[in-house]
C-alpha cells in the first residue's frame, strides 16, 4: 500500500515534469535515429584509378559495385589518388597486378582491399575454369548493414544510460531536499522506499523500453530476427539494473554534479565493454572486465535475439544474471540508507 | 486566547474567516496507552548526549514531556534543539543515552506512525502540488479514501491553504510551504507532534490561529513538542525547557522560569538563566501563575549549569547565532 503510494508520488512527478518525460521518451528515439541516418548509408563504393588494364578487370570489379576510371597515364592516375579523388590506383605489371592504396582511412581501405580480392576471385575463376565461391549467412546476411550490427547494442545503451542518469538523480533529489529525511519520519519501511522507486520508475523503465524497441524495429527497421517479446524482456530487464544501480550509486554523491561524474566512470567503460567494439583483440584481463559490466549481458542477449533469431534457451543465462544484479542493487541499497535511519 | 469551554474548536482568525473542524476520535493508542499509563510521560530522555565526530552537541539531557503538554525548547542558534527533537522523532539515536515515547525505547518504526513532524527546513515536492503533496502523505501514514480526503480537507482549511491547493508546490511563498509542512504534520491525527520552529515565517493573524489549533489539540489528547526563537510564542507553552549549548539549563512554566530568575520577561529569564554559573539545582514549584491549566502540576523549575560558563553579553541572546554554539 505504501510502495503504491511512492509509486504514484514518482507518476505525478514526472506528469508534471515534462522535460524529463521528453528526456527519457524522445531522446533515445531522436539519437538512434541519427545514429541510423549516419551509419546505414548505402554501403560504401570504393573508386579505383585504372591504368592500362584490360576490360574482364574492369568487368569484374565493377561488378562488386566498384567505380571504376580509366586513366591514359600512371602520373595521372597518381594525381587522382593524391587529390583523394579515387580509393586505389590499379597498374598491370605485365600479368602482376599492383595496387596503389590512399590508405588513410583503415575502413575504406578495408573495404578496397575486399572489393578487389572479390573481383580478383571471379576473374581468375572465369578465366581458369575454377569454381566459384559461394557465400551464405548462419546468421545476419548479405544485405546486414553495420547498424544493424550495432543496433542492438546501441538500444541497450540507451535503454541503461537515460534510466540511471534520470533515477539517480531523481532518488539524490530526494536526499537533497530533505524528503527522504521526511519519509525516515513516517512508517516506511527502508525496503518499501526502494521497492516503490524501482517500480515506479520501472513503469517508465517499462515504456520506454517498448518505444525504444518500436521505433528501431517498426520504424528504423533495425534487423530483428528473433522474438519481440524477448527484445522486449531483455531492454526491461537492462533498465532496471540501469534504475537500480542509479539509485545505488545516488548514495554516494552530494550533488546532480557528482551524479553526472558516475558517467564516465560507470556508462562509458561499459559502452566500451558492450560489444560496440570488437572486443578480440583485447588482452584477456581487460576483457575480464567486461563480465562485471551489466550492459555486456544486456547487449550480448540483444544481439542474440535480434540478430541470430535465439530466444529463451540462449539468453536466460544473461537475463538471469541482469535479475541478481538489480536484485544486489536493491539490497544494497536498502542497507545504504541505513545512514538515514537504522530501522 | 480562547476559553478552555470553546470545545467546538471554531477558530476565528479575526477576518471572520471561519474554520471548522470537527473533534475527531482520540487514536486508539492514545486513550489505551496515555490513559492506561498516565504515569508515563509522553516523551522521555534519559542522559541523552549526541556527539558529530568530536562536537558533543548535547550533553546529559534529561526531560519528561507529559501527555497532553506543549512543551517549548528554546535556545539560541546552534543549541542543540534541532538534534534533540530529531532524536525524538526518531530520526537520530543519542550516543549515550535513551529516548522513549510512550514508553518505548525510540527509535522504533511502530511508533513513527503516531508522532507527526514538521522539520525546520520544509521537506516538500516541489514539482507536486499541495494537494498532492498531502495525498502522498497521507498515503503513506495508511489514511484512505473518505477518511483521506476529509483529512486533507480539514489540514488545509486549518493551514489557510484551501485556495491554492492545486498550485505547484514551486510556486508557494516561504511561509505557505511552512504552512503545509504544518498541515503534513497534523494530517494522521498523531498523539505526539513535534514542530521545529513552526511558526517561523507566518503571519501573525495566521500564526494566531494556528496556536489556537495547538492548543485544541493538545486539550484534547496530542502531546505537543516544539522548538522556538520566538519569546511571545514560547510563553504560551505549557512548560519550557530552555537549552543553551547543548545543555537544558532550565525547565519550568514560563512564570516559574521567570519568577525563580527574579526577573519580569522570560527574555531576561532568559539571560539569567545563561548566565548562572554556580548555585543549588532548584526544584520547586512556583507559584501558579494562573493562566495554565492542570498541567502546572507536573512543572518545576529545574535548573543546571552550564558546563563551561559562556558568558552571555548579547541583549538577545536567542537571535545571536555566535553565542552558545558548541563552537569550542
Ligand atoms: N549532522 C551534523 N553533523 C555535524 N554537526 C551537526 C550536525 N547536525 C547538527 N550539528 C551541530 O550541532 C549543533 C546544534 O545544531 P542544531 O541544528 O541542533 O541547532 P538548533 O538549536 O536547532 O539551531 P537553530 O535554532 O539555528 O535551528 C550545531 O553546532 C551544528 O553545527
Ligand atoms: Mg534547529
Amino acid at each position: 500500500m505504501r510502495v503504491r503510494a511512492l509509486m504514484v508520488r514518482i507518476l505525478r512527478q514526472f506528469v508534471h515534469d515534462r522535460r524529463t518525460l521528453a528526456l527519457m521518451f524522445v531522446v533515445p528515439l531522436f539519437v538512434l535515429w541519427l545514429v541510423f541516418v549516419i551509419f546505414n548509408g548505402n554501403t560504401y563504393h570504393p573508386k579505383f584509378a585504372a591504368v592500362d588494364v584490360s576490360s574482364p578487370w574492369t568487368q569484374a570489379l565493377t561488378h562488386q559495385g566498384a567505380v571504376v576510371t580509366s586513366y591514359k597515364t600512371a602520373a595521372d592516375a597518381l594525381t587522382a589518388l593524391k587529390n583523394h579523388q579515387v580509393d586505389a590506383l590499379l597498374q598491370l605489371n605485365g600479368r602482376v597486378p599492383q595496387v596503389e592504396l590512399e590508405g588513410s582511412d583503415p575502413a575504406q581501405t578495408k573495404g578496397t582491399i575486399l572489393t578487389l580480392q572479390k573481383a580478383l576471385l571471379s576473374a581468375m575463376g572465369t578465366q581458369k575454369g575454377l569454381p566459384v565461391l559461394q557465400f551464405t549467412y548462419l546468421y545476419g546476411g548479405a544485405n546486414m548493414t553495420s547498424f544493424d550490427n550495432f543496433g542492438p547494442v546501441l538500444i541497450g545503451v540507451f535503454a541503461f544510460f537515460f534510466v540511471f542518469l534520470i533515477a539517480g538523480i531523481s532518488f539524490l533529489k530526494e536526499r537533497t531536499s530533505g524528503t527522504m529525511e521526511r519519509l525516515m519520519a513516517t512508517p516506511l519501511r527502508r525496503w518499501e522506499i526502494v521497492l516503490g522507486y524501482t517500480a515506479g520508475f520501472g513503469l517508465f523503465a517499462a515504456i520506454q523500453a517498448c518505444l525504444i524497441a518500436w521505433f528501431s524495429v517498426g520504424v528504423l527497421g533495425l534487423m530483428m530476427n528473433g522474438r519481440l517479446w524477448a527484445l522486449l524482456l531483455t531492454t526491461l530487464l537492462l533498465s532496471l539494473t540501469a534504475l537500480t544501480l542509479g539509485t545505488l550509486l545516488s548514495a554516494y554523491a552530494n550533488t546532480e554534479f557528482q551524479m553526472i561524474q558516475f558517467i564516465p566512470l560507470v556508462i562509458v567503460p561499459q559502452v566500451f565493454f558492450s560489444g560496440l567494439f570488437s572486443m578480440d583483440n583485447m588482452a584477456p584481463w581487460i576483457r575480464g572486465l567486461s563480465k562485471i559490466m551489466p550492459l555486456y549481458y544486456g547487449a550480448d542477449a540483444l544481439r542474440n535475439v535480434m540478430i541470430r533469431g535465439l530466444g529463451w534457451r540462449t539468453i536466460y543465462p544473461d537475463l538471469l544474471l541482469l535479475l541478481a544484479l538489480s536484485l544486489l542493487f536493491m539490497g544494497l541499497n536498502v542497507l545504504a540508507l541505513r545512514k538515514y535511519r537504522r530501522i | 486566547m480562547t476559553s478552555s469551554g470553546d470545545q467546538g474548536r471554531s477558530l476565528d482568525s479575526g477576518e471572520g474567516r471561519q474554520r471548522q473542524t470537527s473533534i475527531r476520535p482520540k487514536p486508539e493508542w492514545q486513550t489505551n496507552e496515555t490513559k492506561g499509563m498516565s504515569h508515563k510521560p509522553a516523551i522521555m530522555l534519559e542522559g541523552v548526549s549526541r556527539q558529530f565526530g568530536k562536537q558533543e552537541v548535547l550533553h546529559d539531557i534529561n526531560l519528561k514531556v507529559h501527555s497532553t503538554e506543549i512543551f517549548g525548547l528554546l535556545g539560541p542558534s546552534g543549541a542543540g534543539k534541532t538534534t534533540l527533537v530529531k532524536m525524538v522523532a526518531g530520526l537520530d539515536e543519542p550516543t549515550r543515552g535513551k529516548v522513549y515515547v510512550s514508553g518505548v525505547r525510540m527509535p522504533a518504526l511502530r511508533m513513527l506512525g503516531e508522532i507527526g513532524y514538521m522539520a525546520q527546513l520544509d521537506a516538500l515536492y516541489l514539482e507536486l502540488t499541495a494537494q498532492e503533496n498531502l495525498d502522498f502523505f497521507a498515503s503513506v501514514f495508511g489514511l484512505r479514501g473518505h477518511q483521506k480526503s476529509r483529512r486533507i480537507h480539514q489540514v488545509m482549511e486549518l493551514v489557510g491553504l484551501t485556495v491554492d491547493r492545486g498550485k505547484l508546490v514551486s510556486a508557494y511563498s516561504g511561509g505557505m510551504k511552512r504552512r503545509l509542512s504544518l498541515a503534513i504534520a497534523l494530517l494522521h491525527e498523531p498523539g505526539i507532534l513535534i514542530l521545529d520552529e513552526p511558526t517561523v515565517g507566518i503571519d501573525p493573524l495566521l500564526r494566531k490561529s494556528i496556536w489556537e489549533e495547538l492548543q485544541a489539540l493538545s486539550r484534547q489528547g496530542t502531546t505537543l513538542l516544539m522548538t522556538t526563537h520566538v519569546m511571545d510564542e514560547a510563553a504560551k507553552c505549557h512548560r519550557l525547557g530552555m537549552i543553551r549549548g547543548g545543555e537544558l539549563i532550565a525547565t519550568g512554566t514560563p512564570m516559574e522560569l521567570i519568577s525563580a530568575a527574579g526577573v519580569s520577561t522570560l527574555d531576561e529569564a532568559f539571560l539569567h538563566y545563561g548566565e548562572v554559573k554556580k548555585g543549588p539545582i532548584q526544584g520547586g514549584r512556583g507559584s501558579n501563575p494562573g493562566t495554565q491549566d492542570e498541567r502546572m502540576r507536573h512543572s518545576h523549575v529545574h535548573r543546571r549549569h552550564p558546563r563551561k560558563g559562556r558568558s552571555i553579553d548579547s541583549e538577545v541572546p536567542v537571535q545571536d547565532p555566535t553565542k552558545g554554539g558548541n563552537g569550542e
